[in-house]
């Protein structure tokens, strides 16, 4: 689906955020995009999407060069930036000016999202508030039904009830034929929706794997503070006593703790990476 | 959606759609502005006239009326289109608003076409339609103003029809050239050629697009103006004539309107040079800094 081969990019020549950087993403995937601030998680978003010109390398998308920025890759491709402006507009005139770009765009799905985050069709777009503007924005890029969604920081400025609708809407609108890459640092929100984790730090990716492989190798558990941690990986502490990643041996289902696991890549990836080379 | 690479007018029009009404605000303030100016400039124009009568007929003073809002109104014309062709990257003038316009599906040549006929086009009939309203005002107010029968008349089309010859004060009778065409010319493409430098400054600079490019077209200009002052010891002018003689007396089909027509050329060749320049920082237009020669 997208492939990024040998991309070097800088932001003049003393912030250089990749260098020779390669990374291959399938479809069919909600792809998890976490790195530390700086490291070019909303750079990779524009990349892929042609908005940066690499200096050198290229990213494909259906074996279709993003810098030309066809009509036909432009219409399969939704950006949500951190931040974003709307046009003093409602939201119907709003889907009237934009849905004609999109051959894919459901009405359907536009009305079911807005229903689920409570909001309308007659809503004034430049009158919400920042939390209600990307949550009417969300909802239009999910029923472009385009095949590649992009989005930045999605749950920043959503309340706690919105966040939980955010998986649920994500979820539902999910198919085959879609990939969603999702950049944020909230891991919290977003790691029971992720089926891939992918971890950057500009000049490489520190980890690129499915949830499925990551749980399958490794296993994450919550111990008191008088517990022994003998044989594990990373140890974090947290209010319960620690947070554990352990290699699976004995394969043992647990949920992923998305926050450990950043931290166990970034404190040290060798130790990770010699479980899943195995 | 038609989504083939090649030019698509269904696609061209729905950007221009698109453009226009999320714009609509800007639109109508531009209307406002226009039509407030010119029915201001129209109604104290004629006061001025009316109240500082001489003795003169209705028609002398609807004649001058004429002939001074026809150099005002060109004035005004191109000073508003340089003004519109330098805010061709208006969509573009945000970070958020980049994202927005450069992730729209059309092709690069068509949201460029679409900015041209903004700024050009659609800016320019915002214009006239101020301006007739302001006409139209202007005439709903005449019996304030104790105004000749002349000035009942619709006057925009007398305005426009004043002859070139009577705004530049030159009699085509004694004037030596043979063809009107050739000063039509020079005017037009000295017009296009400040239009477009316009253009590249709207698509190089980001912010206050117009202050800046006027800026550098003022540095330019008292640059060339020392330059030429400190040519000659004699005047420049005559300096300059001086320079046409020899070059007419060179060779017997160097004429005024042979040199007024190349220098006519060389604006149009800049002029085309502009707009390809500006057409290749709006294609290698990024969400970062604009930089004319990016690969």
């Amino acid at each position: 689906m997208i492939k990024a081969e040998h991309l070097t990019f800088g932001y003049g020549k003393n912030k250089q955020v990749f260098n020779d950087f390669n990374l291959e993403i399938e479809k069919g995937k909600i792809v998890g995009l976490l790195g530390k601030n700086g490291t070019g998680k909303s750079t990779l978003l524009y990349v892929i999407c042609g908005l940066l010109k690499p200096s050198n390398g290229n990213v494909t998308i259906k074996g279709i060069d993003i810098r030309r920025r066809l009509p036909q890759t432009l219409s399969d491709i939704y950006l949500i930036p951190e931040e974003f402006d709307l046009p003093n507009l409602s939201m119907k005139q709003f889907v009237k000016l934009n849905s004609s770009f999109y051959p894919n765009f459901s009405n359907e799905t536009l009305n079911t999202c807005l229903n689920d985050f409570d909001l309308g069709m007659d809503i004034n777009l430049s009158e919400l508030s920042m939390g209600q503007k990307k949550k009417a924005y969300m909802c239009f890029a999910l029923a472009t039904n385009t095949s590649l969604l992009l989005m930045d920081e999605p749950t920043n400025g959503l309340d706690i009830p919105s966040k939980s609708q955010f998986r649920k809407v994500i979820a539902s609108g999910m198919t085959d034929e879609k990939t969603i890459i999702i950049s944020t640092h909230q891991v919290r929100d977003i790691d029971r929706l992720l089926d891939h984790i992918t971890i950057i730090d500009g000049t490489e990716v520190l980890l690129n794997k499915s949830v499925k492989e990551i749980t399958d190798k490794l296993y994450f558990c919550e111990q008191s503070i008088n517990e022994p941690t003998d044989g594990a990986l990373f140890i974090q502490p947290s209010v319960q006593g620690n947070s554990i990643i352990m290699e699976n041996r004995f394969d043992e289902e647990s949920p992923m703790n998305l926050e450990v696991l950043f931290n166990a890549i970034l404190a040290d990836r060798n130790n990770i990476q010699k479980v899943f080379n195995k | 959606m038609n989504t083939n690479m090649n030019f698509s007018f269904t696609r061209l029009m729905a950007v221009m759609k698109r453009d226009m009404m999320e714009n609509w605000k800007t639109n109508i303030y531009r209307l406002i502005g226009c039509y407030s100016g010119t029915a201001m400039a129209f109604l104290f124009g004629m006061n001025g006239i009316l109240s500082g009568n001489r003795g003169e007929t209705g028609e002398m003073q609807y004649a001058g009326f004429c002939n001074t809002f026809h150099s005002i109104l060109i004035f005004v014309t191109f000073f508003y289109l340089i003004v519109c062709a330098s805010r061709i990257m208006e969509v573009m003038n945000t970070k958020n608003k980049r994202i927005s316009y450069m992730m729209l599906p059309a092709t690069i040549g068509e949201k460029f076409i679409s900015r041209v006929i903004y700024v050009c086009i659609i800016s320019m009939v915002i214009f006239f339609v101020g301006l007739f309203l302001a006409e139209l005002t202007r005439l709903a107010l005449l019996p304030l103003f104790d105004a000749p029968a002349e000035f009942s008349r619709f006057c925009l089309f007398d305005i426009m029809s004043v002859s070139f010859y009577d705004t530049i004060h030159i009699n085509p009778e004694v004037y030596e050239t043979s063809s009107t065409f050739i000063p039509y010319l020079f005017l037009i493409s000295n017009g296009l050629w400040g239009h477009s430098i316009y253009i590249l400054g709207g698509t190089y600079f980001r912010k206050h697009p117009f202050i800046k490019t006027w800026g550098i077209c003022m540095a330019a200009f008292f640059l060339i103006l020392y330059t030429l002052v400190n040519i000659s010891d004699e005047g420049t002018l005559i300096y300059i004539l001086k320079w046409m003689g020899n070059l007419a007396n060179i060779s017997s089909w160097i004429n005024e309107e042979v040199i007024f027509s190349t220098i006519s050329i060389i604006f149009l060749i800049f002029t085309v040079i502009n707009w390809t320049l500006s057409y290749h920082m709006f294609r290698n237009s990024q969400i970062t800094d604009r930089k004319p020669f990016r690969r």
